[in-house]
């Protein structure tokens, strides 16, 4: 029962695709490397690590995590996360406490949703909220109430909030690997497609452009790509027939 | 035989009075096998969703996905309008009985219709979202005979949607419809259309949506203006439950969606006492979007209604052609 009880408490691997590795330093500071499989326990302080192609989804308290592929995790504690490189989906249908940091920065997420979270050369992350409740806080920007779909930027010691972006849902669905790359449907699944709903029904128009990464804390990669011109400026003829 | 007389006299008599009694049962005939979709899918939801190029970025490095900024609008207000132009040929006309004679003649119809989006509201577990909107529609038969039966319907109506995340909906409003006659200038018919509703939309494969729609009103019409002796003004309000399937089908660039629709109407006043009718709608439309916002379609329905509790008043009606259809959305 002790046992159970224990290994309940940590995050358990529910799912390894292609080649993931743990890294433990035991007592006596050696490091030991271990592949994971289903159902390996990740104790707090191992360092969870995935290849090229490879991905992870761990399970702890009601809460999936699902770590991309080169990226590099590691859990403090319950809901403390610290992201060193890559990519990860945090998914909770109960109210929680998470605390996510990188190499240089950290955020506190009150709340219950869907996030992905990706690190920037500039040592920050994206705060992507698929769908989500709740208010995110960092020490220097205060807190901020989270809606889904929109984009923050979190940078710097003592943390801050960059700039926001309202990003499209269904092209993000559509490509994100931590969202449809697993067999089992995230538990937020109806959740998911109420925000892509409500998104349709606000939109007002889609740049011609996608959000890359962050190499210093005041530039952000915009990649451009077809006309320049914005949608929402042709005419109503030009829009009934699609001409640009 | 009484509709047979009715539609010689209809045709042989030049006596205004007594054409226009007659007429006058025919109007109300047209009337009874008239569909009122007052609201457009635009508001329910049984549009497709707006096609996205399928590209999957399949070489991005990250597994986050493309993040493409969008503009939103603040609080969700929106608004669409739109023009719909239908010619058919419908070969019961009229809704006359089987056993008349049921004029088969083209029609024409022109739709100008508009609405707007009061917001979007997050409930929790459901979307909310109002709508208001308004259609004119100018019907109009090509077989010259007929033409005293011209006519055009205002429509209007509210609607509160609340959309859940498990791909249900509810609905619930209220609509209004009336025809007016072109050539008499008068009310021919009038009804409030108080209705709950539910949808629910799911996919069966890669290709195909499925759409269930059911729905309960009660439609409390009035006919005031039709001169029929014996006539109550309100008898032909009714209770309507109603249900349809429907399968939305990509092929190439084409949309077909086969759909059927069954509903119940239970009268109550007048000379309906205790009528009941059962209709049956099988329509099949192939749809070609030139863009978001304009598409030609061609559809073939047939409609059967079987009554109990009036004599001769079961019909059939097969009606086929192609619709025009631009809209905007703002």
């Amino acid at each position: 029962m002790a046992i159970f009880l224990y290994s309940n408490n940590r995050p358990i691997v529910q799912n390894v695709q292609g080649k993931s590795e743990v890294i433990q330093t035991t007592e006596s500071n050696k490091t030991e490397i271990i592949d994971i499989q289903k159902n390996t326990v990740i104790e707090y302080n191992d360092l969870l690590c995935t290849g090229k192609g490879s991905r992870a989804e761990i399970h702890q308290d009601n809460a999936v995590y699902r770590l991309g592929s080169m990226s590099v995790a590691t859990w403090d504690s319950n809901r403390s996360i610290k992201l060193m490189d890559g990519s990860f989906l945090y998914c909770s249908t109960i109210d929680a406490n998470l605390t996510i940091s990188s190499n240089q920065t950290t955020a506190l997420f009150m709340g219950s949703g869907t996030i992905i979270f990706e690190t920037t050369q500039n040592g920050g992350f994206k705060f992507i909220p698929i769908e989500a409740r709740g208010s995110v806080f960092t020490s220097k920007g205060g807190s901020v109430e989270v809606k889904s779909g929109r984009m923050l930027l979190v940078l710097g010691e003592p943390s801050y909030f960059g700039d926001a972006y309202d990003i499209d849902l269904i092209l993000m669905i559509k490509t994100s690997r931590l969202l449809n790359s697993f067999p089992d449907p995230l538990p937020t699944f109806g959740r998911i497609s109420l925000a892509i709903y409500a998104q349709q029904l606000k939109l007002k128009g889609k740049y011609n452009a996608l959000i890359g990464d962050a190499p210093t804390k005041d530039n952000l990669q915009m990649w451009q790509f077809g006309p320049s011109e914005d949608e929402n400026n042709k005419g109503v003829f030009n829009k009934i027939f699609n001409r640009n | 035989m009484k509709n047979i007389i009715k539609y010689i006299v209809t045709l042989a008599c030049s006596c205004q009075p007594i054409l226009f009694s007659q007429t006058a049962d025919q109007i109300r005939n047209r009337i009874e096998g008239t569909d009122r979709p007052v609201i457009p899918a635009q508001a329910t939801g049984e549009t497709q969703a707006s096609s996205e190029s399928g590209n999957v970025y399949d070489d991005a490095i990250s597994d986050t996905g493309a993040q493409r900024p969008v503009q939103l609008k603040d609080k969700g207000i929106s608004s669409f309008v739109g023009y719909n132009s239908k010619y058919f040929y419908r070969d019961n006309p009229l809704s006359q009985p089987d056993n008349a004679i049921k004029q088969a003649t083209g029609m024409w119809t022109n739709t100008f219709f508009g609405g707007a989006g009061l917001g979007v509201f997050d409930a929790g577990d459901a979307i909310i979202t109002p709508y208001i909107g308004v259609s004119y529609t100018i019907n109009d038969y090509i077989k010259s005979e007929l033409s005293d039966f011209n006519y055009n319907s205002t429509g209007a109506y509210a609607l509160l949607l609340a959309q859940f995340g498990n791909g249900w909906s509810i609905r619930g409003g209220v609509s209004y419809s009336m025809d007016r006659s072109t050539k008499q200038d008068t009310e021919d018919y009038m009804e409030t259309y108080p209705n709950i509703g539910v949808l629910k939309s799911y996919v069966v494969n890669e290709s195909t949506t499925a759409i269930f729609d059911a729905s309960i009103g009660t439609h409390q019409a009035n006919t005031e203006a039709l001169p029929i002796a014996e006539s109550h003004e309100d008898e032909l309000s009714s209770i309507e439950y109603a249900a349809s399937y429907a399968l939305n089908y990509e092929l190439m660039n084409f949309l077909i969606i086969p759909k059927y629709k069954i509903s119940f109407k239970d009268y109550d006043k007048g000379v309906n006492k205790n009528r009941n009718d059962i209709v049956h709608d099988f329509n099949f439309k192939i749809e070609y979007p030139f863009s978001d916002s304009f598409k030609i379609s061609t559809f073939y329905d047939y409609s059967t209604r079987k009554t109990d509790g009036l004599d001769d008043h079961d019909f059939k009606s097969h009606d086929y052609g192609i619709i025009l259809g631009l809209n905007a959305r703002f």
